[in-house]
């Protein structure tokens, strides 16, 4: 990694609460320092009514966080048209890529706001001269930017002057700040690239008690409290970043532990937990926030490793997944590599692999689609699936300024598309994926080191299982030191590790013929081209012994039907079967290499 | 850790390498960086190192390391 990308996973493995307060400014100092390659420069002006430069370190740090390498200048203390008008200010600025405007009403008027029931009419004056002054700044700034701008509107303060009666009281100041704050809305958001930043929805959420120190309000006329700092840049980054970057397109989603409890393969359909009563209705919970993504345009898909009928008939017949298979605008549901599936889901799709989302609450899978495909946004899921969507909509991953009709109709033009792509098919790139996975494998006779994971393997492998022959341990040892049977093993490394012994082959020699007993693989590592690395090992080896034809046998189980054409495919032919077996022969004469050696994977040492 | 290791900490996570502190004299003088923002940073980064709040009379007058000291070993 980079210094900055490992700057960047110390920042996004924490939420703004868990650095602590002294973290931020060497955390910021450390982000100035290195080339911040990868992150979006964005020059802010920010005018305020209040002293803003406390939040630098804070915005440096959220902002990294969100992707964009903020720098920050300001005006004289409380200045506004004067600073926007002087030229000399302007030049001092440089190129602007955004302006934030913050008015609060306490700062133009603390009367107005304290002492607000002596007069109620006086507030909303002082609203609408304000609501004025930044129309006026919006227009000056338009006489040389036609960039975004923020403009905060109107936080409660923590001093309510009829207190516990804010509410009950009709002309109360509670009531009047939500009418400034409507009016702020309709007289400013209708300006072309003016934005309304939810200031006052930051306070809320974050507690107006808490949310400004009297202190610091004396001493230095900042009134944020210490402990919020993070997050008024936080939020402010977030809003900075849904103006000037696109949003994420898709939510590309895991299956099991993530859209349900349990594991489907294991536990089956009735298994899962999903339903009206905890754990299933957590899940049930995170898969009404999903949709609510949807609704506004954001498409769905999955990304899960998994047998596809399986999981299908779960998100089919379940009778409490809200999601449908239709909502779906993409699904690879096998056994590649998660990366993989995002890598195709994009191109499927149609769209950048940056405006990929994934929530996955398998800690390894995130890892590995962050080192394959770091474009691709990787949520952080909690352990706790209570707070699974609030991971997700916190993310800030799917902010948006506004819903437009284009953007709900979108998950159906998606499903018609998708539609269309089911029926001429698509063709993603599955080799050069592989080739930049570094495979190697080692390929070895049974000995007491492997025995216990080859019959393992044999025992308990249903997919990936040719013929299904349960052989004890017992039994291979003992057919290891025949001479007429070979128990051969593989294991594989790629560049994200070691996947370790995946495969297993006992083959039978009579004479002139060899014959596969049995061919086994672990599932995790299907569609790598393994099985047609050790056949092709097979091939050889049988070729040295003086065979001149290789049979391989097929016994179908409910479990096996996904290898029922595997030995086609690797140039064998049909021949005769009896009952439930099915033979294939291959001619090991006719050509040298009777089954290639596959490009994507390194030969081991010493393979002839 | 002792109090002076812990302000070392603090002060050079508000000040940077400039932080270092050398005597108790050390202040807005000596170290570079401490002007009215970084002070009121500074006895934040205390306050949240050291979990104690100051009163806002207090804060002025916290301007040597040897005054935070002082202030430090008092009770709570």
């Amino acid at each position: 990694m980079t210094e900055i990308e490992t700057l960047l996973a110390a920042v996004r493995a924490r939420d703004p609460s868990e650095i602590r307060l002294t973290e931020y400014p060497s955390l910021a100092r450390q982000l100035l320092n290195v080339e911040r390659g990868g992150l979006r420069p964005l020059n802010v002006v920010v005018l305020s009514t209040f002293t803003t430069e406390f939040i630098d370190p804070f915005l440096v740090v959220e902002g990294a966080r969100h992707g964009l390498q903020v720098s920050i200048s300001r005006g004289g203390f409380a200045q506004f048209e004067q600073a926007l008008l002087d030229p000399g200010t302007r030049e001092s600025w440089g190129a602007i890529d955004a302006i934030v405007l913050q008015m609060r009403i306490e700062d133009v008027d603390r009367n107005a706001v304290v002492r607000y029931p002596a007069d109620p009419s006086v507030f909303p004056g002082r609203v609408a001269e304000t609501i004025e002054r930044l129309e006026s700044c919006v227009a000056i700034i338009r006489e040389w930017s036609d960039g975004p701008i923020l403009i905060a509107n109107f936080a409660m303060p923590s001093l309510r002057p009829l207190t516990v009666y804010e509410a009950h009281a009709g002309d109360s100041l509670t009531y009047a700040v939500a009418a400034a704050n409507r009016e702020l809305w309709n007289r400013l958001a209708p300006l072309a690239g003016v934005y309304v930043w939810d200031y006052a929805g930051l306070v809320a959420s974050r507690g107006s008690d808490t949310w400004t120190d009297p202190r610091l309000w004396a001493l230095a006329r900042a009134p944020i409290s210490s402990e919020n700092r993070p997050f008024f840049a936080a939020h402010l980054a977030r809003t900075l970043k849904g103006v000037v970057e696109p949003s994420a397109k898709c939510l590309v989603l895991d299956l099991d532990n993530t859209v349900w409890g349990g594991v489907v393969g294991d536990d089956g359909v009735e298994g899962l937990q999903l339903g009206d009563e905890y754990p299933g209705s957590a899940f049930k919970e995170f898969q009404r926030a999903v949709l609510g993504l949807r609704d506004r345009g954001i498409l769905l898909a999955v990304a899960s490793r998994n047998d596809l009928d399986v999981a299908r008939r779960a998100i089919e017949t379940h009778p409490d997944m809200l999601i449908r298979w239709e909502d779906f605008a993409a699904t690879r549901i096998n056994w590649n590599p998660k990366s993989l599936g995002l890598r195709e889901i994009a191109a499927e799709l149609n769209i950048g692999i940056d405006s990929l989302v994934l929530f996955d609450d398998n800690p390894v899978e995130r890892a590995e689609v962050r080192e394959s495909v770091p474009e691709v946004r990787v949520i952080e899921v909690p352990t706790d699936v209570t707070r699974y969507a609030i991971a997700l909509y916190e993310s800030g991953h799917f902010d948006v300024p506004s819903v437009t009709e284009e953007d709900r109709g979108r998950a159906r033009a998606y499903q018609a598309e998708r539609a269309r792509a089911d029926a001429r098919g698509s063709a993603p790139s599955l080799e050069e994926f592989l080739r930049g996975l570094d495979m190697m494998v080692e390929i070895g006779h049974l000995d007491a080191l492997n025995q216990e994971r080859v019959a393992q393997l044999v025992a308990k492998t249903n997919q990936f299982n040719l013929t299904t022959r349960r052989y004890t341990k017992a039994q291979l040892e003992t057919m290891a030191t025949e001479d007429d049977r070979e128990v051969i093993w593989l294991r594989l490394r790629d560049r994200f590790g070691d996947a370790g012994l995946v495969a297993v082959a006992i083959l039978q020699l009579c004479e002139q013929t060899a014959i596969i007993d049995s061919l086994i693989m672990s599932c995790r590592v299907m569609n790598r081209h393994v099985e047609q690395a050790l056949t092709s090992h097979l091939a050889s080896l049988a070729k040295a012994r003086g065979c001149t034809q290789l049979i391989g046998e097929y016994r179908p189980t409910s479990k096996n039907h996904i290898v029922a054409g595997l030995y086609p495919a690797l140039g064998f032919a049909a021949a005769d079967g009896d009952g439930e077996t099915r033979r294939f022969v291959l001619d090991l004469v006719v050509n040298a290499e009777p089954i290639p050696w596959p490009e994507t994977i390194q030969s081991p040492a010493g393979r002839t | 850790m002792g109090i002076v290791d812990r302000l070392q900490e603090v002060f050079q996570a508000v000040f940077g390498e400039e932080g270092r502190i050398t005597s108790d004299d050390d202040g807005p003088g000596s170290i570079p960086g401490w002007d009215s923002v970084n002070h009121v940073n500074l006895i934040l980064a205390i306050e949240a190192e050291f979990g104690v709040q100051f009163d806002a009379g207090e804060i002025p007058d916290l301007v040597t390391v040897g005054q935070i000291k002082a202030r430090l070993a008092e009770p709570r």
